[in-house]
């Protein structure tokens, strides 16, 4: 990110006037964050530290209650499900949405029509999306099931079954995010300069060489970005896990938002815990976006 | 950067000489492609349009006949989709509106004046971006309740009037404004507010348009926090509205997903008539804009 | 009788009586009328209003049920003008509990708050709500025709809680066509757990459906069929007696319960729905072929009847018997009852929502909640009306959940808990490991027992005085 005196160039005004209207035009925004992002911070912070009966009361549990939530063998394994919900679905959406990207560059007749079906998830909200992938998994009228069963396979209940649920749910996360990673890919697809790629070919290299050679570390600054947007969503998935599986079974779809959820009214103090933690892991992953972000914006400049 | 999602100019033409094998290959992986992608879409419009006594007909179900729309006109009477669609559109079209407001003014402060701070609250804007809103539900819920704020408008608009992103976009999109042309304006006597209407924001229109697309697709999806605080009937947006819609139609899954398609209109409709916005919105993050 | 402990300042005026009761020893039929006062409910308070009162009932019902809840609240805005009833779905019991608890903390409540009968000692507890004695004895309200087992299960310490109104049990449902498929008497239906299996077997190997039972995995069949073999979950006779304190899942009958499940899954004989989040995937289940059998609340029979009459399903013919269990015993009360809300409601406000709640108890209105969804009439001249006998004339599966209730020989009513999301939640949880990581069924038990009881623990401890 660019430094903030950067773009310091006085218009008219001179400059020891120009605090007033500085924040007159900082105000509406600093207003909304101070109220709904830093107060609500702290004030998480300190629910923290009280135990909270379904009913509202609080009594002070102090520090122990954050010791008692990180350890508990139920926000493990929600953590654990969270981690590996987006080791499935950020590399699985990231070499789908390429390969989308890739099979549709190319300038061919009706190339617009595959073009728009590739990004048209991007119009499915998570509520659609999961209604959708809810009605092909259904164990009994399902359409995926009803395929099966007419290969002579036993049905399988997706959404209830240990091993399967996660998975599916994963699946269904992937579909939703392909328009976006589809159109992210795609962009960046075509800042690819074409010499560079026509000059690898002359040199002799053959389509794997150049996709590996050239198209992949040109496209690298895309792929980041897609692989942090989507790792940041992954975190904070929770519509496709309330309609899809409400965290079974066997807690296996239970990610941290959706226990924060949970516990929002009938254990705030413990839902408190859970969002810092899962805070605390975002913020370590934008740390790395804006990282990346910087140097991006530093050699592009 | 190139902003067309279909312009099949923007791609690179068949390598001269490529044989027809590979191109018809290609158009074969498309159309795999294409059928594995759309299939949900497809199976929910064709189960939307049927009569019940087909949808577990297999492969009836898959080659839609019978067809009939009462299933939408239902999903209107029986789930209140008209008010819920209603109250989407007020719900994003208020975020929208705030957000581009509050952001561009935001952004020009950050861009042209000086003032104390400046660096400090430069930080503290991008350190917004670091929170994200599932970590501060339950502090923000206490505050909406306290404010009188469940099941309102405001309750579900006020918390996402500013974005520290579009604050930051449009900075740069400023930023952008030739050397030349500030100085010009200085000269023509234009004070802040001048500049502001008359030059920068029309030079940075393109981003704005941009931040609008995006900032409408991120309210209109919005589940977590309007399921948390809305607990009426009037001011349920069409996302929570859908899952009110589901369970109290599951024996009817043909309405279901008739309310399923209608909820995903208003956006298949934003990604046809602003295609070239919604992709430089959601790409601007990875492409300098 | 030992009393709870008075636990919120609030309830100290609903709790004194009973206290000074307990302390004496009383038994419950000896209860005065003082236990609750009731000027707390104003049921005369809208004699003098000048325009119609609105109230809210937040309430979970869905498909036919919904419907007919919609048509009965129609019926009552358009019969009089004082009151005017807005119906508000707020998702699954669960949601709709939890949605009351976060509006007691700051939200707008509503006047009404249909709650599933497990949340008693919770709504007791949360110290929101108006006990419907206090409107019984302001009001004079006769309660001598309501089914005596469903006062009880909603009354604590001798106060009647909630107003009942959604009344269920599980039955069975079968598929008469596979039935007939499988060469079984179609007016015969499995009755006991053996039973159940040699039907199924039977079922499956002439290929009339791919399994016998379709079953969700859930704790309020557990509940139930703990019941069948005359044992209740919780001690203090289900914490009917004293505040419970522990689950009593280390019983030989639980583990009976367990073993069969497993077992029929395990033996192909049965199809595990999971929890049926969809809440109709167990019936699915016979439309699909999957199975012919299953276990449902007698309140899908509406919606089951309403989407055969439609003809989704020309090869399904529904059949309907009382619920098969380890023994003949009996069964408990399921379903909802509502509440009604004194946190902030006005003296009007309450005593519209007990208009409308004693409208929805009376004998006409309970026979149309009855006939639209398969709820059973809780009152006993109900069913004497020609809307019920009709159509008991025509689909007597209507009359199997009534009959299963009133003959019920279960001398305890349903569990009294107040962590008992939790405790249902360890249950079903416990089955979950069995059925799909195939953990022992007593080892399962365990668990369940160990989650369960510190749940009540928690619970206990943390409402305090």
């Amino acid at each position: 990110m660019v430094g903030p005196d950067e773009g310091d160039v006085a218009v008219a005004v001179s400059p020891r006037r120009e605090w007033p209207l500085a924040l007159l035009m900082l105000a509406p925004s600093i207003a909304v964050f101070v109220v709904f992002v830093f107060y609500p911070l702290g004030r998480t912070v300190w629910l923290g530290l009280y135990e909270v009966d379904p009913f509202g009361n609080r009594y002070w549990a102090g520090l122990g209650q954050y010791a008692e939530v990180l350890s508990s063998p139920a926000f493990r394994g929600s953590l654990w499900t969270t981690v590996v919900f987006t080791l499935i679905t950020v590399p699985a959406g990231l070499v789908a949405g390429l390969a989308l990207a890739v099979l549709a560059h190319r300038r061919l007749r009706g190339i617009a029509v595959f073009r728009t079906l590739f990004a048209s998830t991007v119009a499915t909200s998570v509520a659609v999306a999961s209604l959708m992938w809810l009605t092909m998994l259904n164990p009994s009228t399902g359409v995926v099931n009803q395929v099966l069963k007419a290969l002579g396979q036993d049905p399988i209940n997706f959404l209830g079954h240990p091993s399967w649920a996660l998975p599916a749910v994963a699946l269904a996360t992937v579909w939703l995010h392909l328009g976006f990673t589809f159109i992210v890919m795609s962009a960046g697809l075509q800042s690819v300069p074409d010499e560079l790629l026509e000059s690898a070919r002359i040199d002799g290299a053959g389509p794997w060489m150049r996709f590996w050679h050239v198209t992949v570390p040109m496209l690298s600054p895309t792929i980041l970005f897609a692989l942090v947007v989507l790792t940041i969503s992954a975190f904070q998935s929770f519509g496709q896990i309330d309609l899809l599986t409400q965290g079974g079974p066997l807690g296996h779809t239970n990610v941290v938002v959706y226990s924060v959820f949970r516990n929002v009214s009938s254990n705030p103090g413990v839902a408190s815990v859970q969002a810092l933690a899962l805070f605390v892991i975002v913020l370590g992953l934008t740390l790395v976006q804006f990282r990346y972000l910087e140097r991006r914006v530093f050699y592009g400049s | 950067m190139a902003a067309e999602l279909v312009d099949p100019r923007a791609l690179p033409p068949p390598p001269s000489g490529a044989h027809p094998v590979r191109i018809a290959g290609r158009y074969g992986l498309l159309v795999v492609a294409a059928v594995v992608v759309a299939f949900p879409i497809y199976v929910a419009v064709a189960v939307s349009i049927q009569p019940s006594d087909r949808l577990l007909r297999f492969p009836a179900v898959l080659i839609p006949g019978d067809l009939r729309l009462d299933t939408f006109e239902r999903a209107f009477t029986q789930a209140r989709l008209g008010r819920y669609l209603v109250n989407s559109a007020v719900v994003s079209l208020v975020i929208t509106a705030g957000q581009l407001v509050t952001s561009i003014l935001a952004a020009y402060a950050f861009a042209y004046l000086r003032f104390p701070a400046k660096r400090v609250l430069f930080v503290a804007f991008i350190a917004t971006l670091m929170v994200p809103s599932e970590v501060t539900i339950v502090a923000n819920y206490e505050t909406v309740q306290r404010l009188g704020w469940l099941d309102s408008y405001q309750g579900l608009t006020v918390p996402f009037l500013a974005t520290a992103f579009g604050t930051f976009l449009l900075r740069q999109s400023f930023l952008q404004v030739p050397r030349d042309l500030r100085d010009a304006a200085a000269l023509d006597g234009y004070g802040h507010w001048g500049f502001l209407a008359g030059v920068a924001v029309p030079l940075a229109r393109p981003m704005i348009a941009a931040l609008g697309v995006f900032s409408f697709l991120l309210s209109w999806n919005q589940y977590l926090w309007p399921l948390l605080i809305t607990n009426d009937d009037a001011y349920r947006t069409v996302q929570i509205g859908l899952k009110a819609l589901a369970s109290t139609n599951i024996d009817q899954l043909n309405v279901i997903m008739a309310g399923t398609v209608i909820a995903a209109l208003p956006i298949f409709a934003l990604l046809v008539l602003f295609q070239r916005q919604l992709i430089r919105g959601l790409t601007s993050g990875a492409v300098k804009g | 009788m030992r009393p709870n402990r008075p636990l919120r300042p609030w309830l100290a005026v609903a709790l004194a009586a009973v206290l000074v009761l307990g302390a004496c020893g009383d038994d419950s039929g000896t209860a005065a009328p003082g236990d609750v006062d009731p000027e707390r409910c104003p049921v005369d308070a809208l004699d003098d209003v000048t325009a119609p009162v609105t109230v809210e009932l937040w309430h979970a019902m869905t498909a036919e049920n919904d419907t007919t809840l919609q048509a009965l609240a129609r019926d009552y805005n358009a019969s009089q003008d004082r009151v005017q009833v807005r119906l508000v779905f707020q998702g699954t019991y669960d949601e709709t509990a939890d949605k009351y608890l976060a509006a007691l903390r700051g939200g707008q409540l509503p006047a009404i708050v249909q709650l599933e009968e497990t949340r008693l000692q919770m709504a007791i507890d949360s110290g929101g709500f108006l006990p419907a004695q206090a409107c019984v004895e302001a009001a004079g309200y006769d309660l001598s025709d309501h089914l005596e087992p469903v006062l009880d299960a909603f009354t604590v310490e001798d106060v009647l809680w909630p107003m009942p109104f959604n009344t269920s049990t599980p039955i069975l449902y079968y598929n008469t066509t596979a039935f007939e498929r499988a060469g079984l008497d179609v007016d015969t239906p499995p009755r006991t757990f053996d039973e159940m299996r040699s039907f199924s077997e039977q079922i499956v190997s002439s290929g009339a459906a791919r399994s016998g039972f379709s079953l969700e995995l859930s704790a309020w069949y557990v509940e139930q069929w703990l019941a069948k073999a005359n044992e209740t979950l919780l001690d203090n006779d289900n914490g009917r007696t004293a505040r419970a304190t522990e689950v009593r899942l280390d019983t030989p009958e639980a583990l009976a319960i367990f073993e069969f499940v497993v077992d029929m899954i395990n033996d192909g004989l049965a199809t595990s729905v999971g929890r049926n989040v969809s809440g109709i995937d167990s019936l699915l289940a016979l439309a699909s072929g999957d199975a012919a059998m299953t276990i449902e609340t007698s309140a899908a029979l509406g919606s089951v009847y309403a989407v055969l009459d439609e003809g989704q399903f020309p090869d399904v013919g529904v059949g309907v018997g009382p619920m098969p269990g380890p023994d003949e015993g009996g069964v408990l009360v399921g379903g909802a009852a509502l509440y009604l809300v004194e946190r902030g409601a006005s003296s009007e406000q309450k005593a519209a929502a007990w208009d409308f709640v004693r409208w929805l108890n009376e004998p006409e209105q309970q026979a149309r909640w009855h006939a639209g969804t398969g709820y059973i009439p809780i009152r006993k001249s109900s069913v004497d009306l020609p809307a019920v006998a009709d159509l008991w004339a025509e689909r007597p599966g209507f009359r199997v959940s009534y009959d299963q209730l009133v003959g019920s020989t279960a001398d305890f009513g349903g569990p009294v808990v107040g962590p008992y999301r939790d405790v249902r939640e360890a249950i079903v949880t416990a089955m979950e490991r069995m059925v799909l990581q195939g953990v022992a069924p007593a080892d399962a038990l365990a668990t369940a027992k160990q989650e369960a009881d510190a749940a009540i623990r928690s619970y206990n401890a943390r409402v305090r005085e």
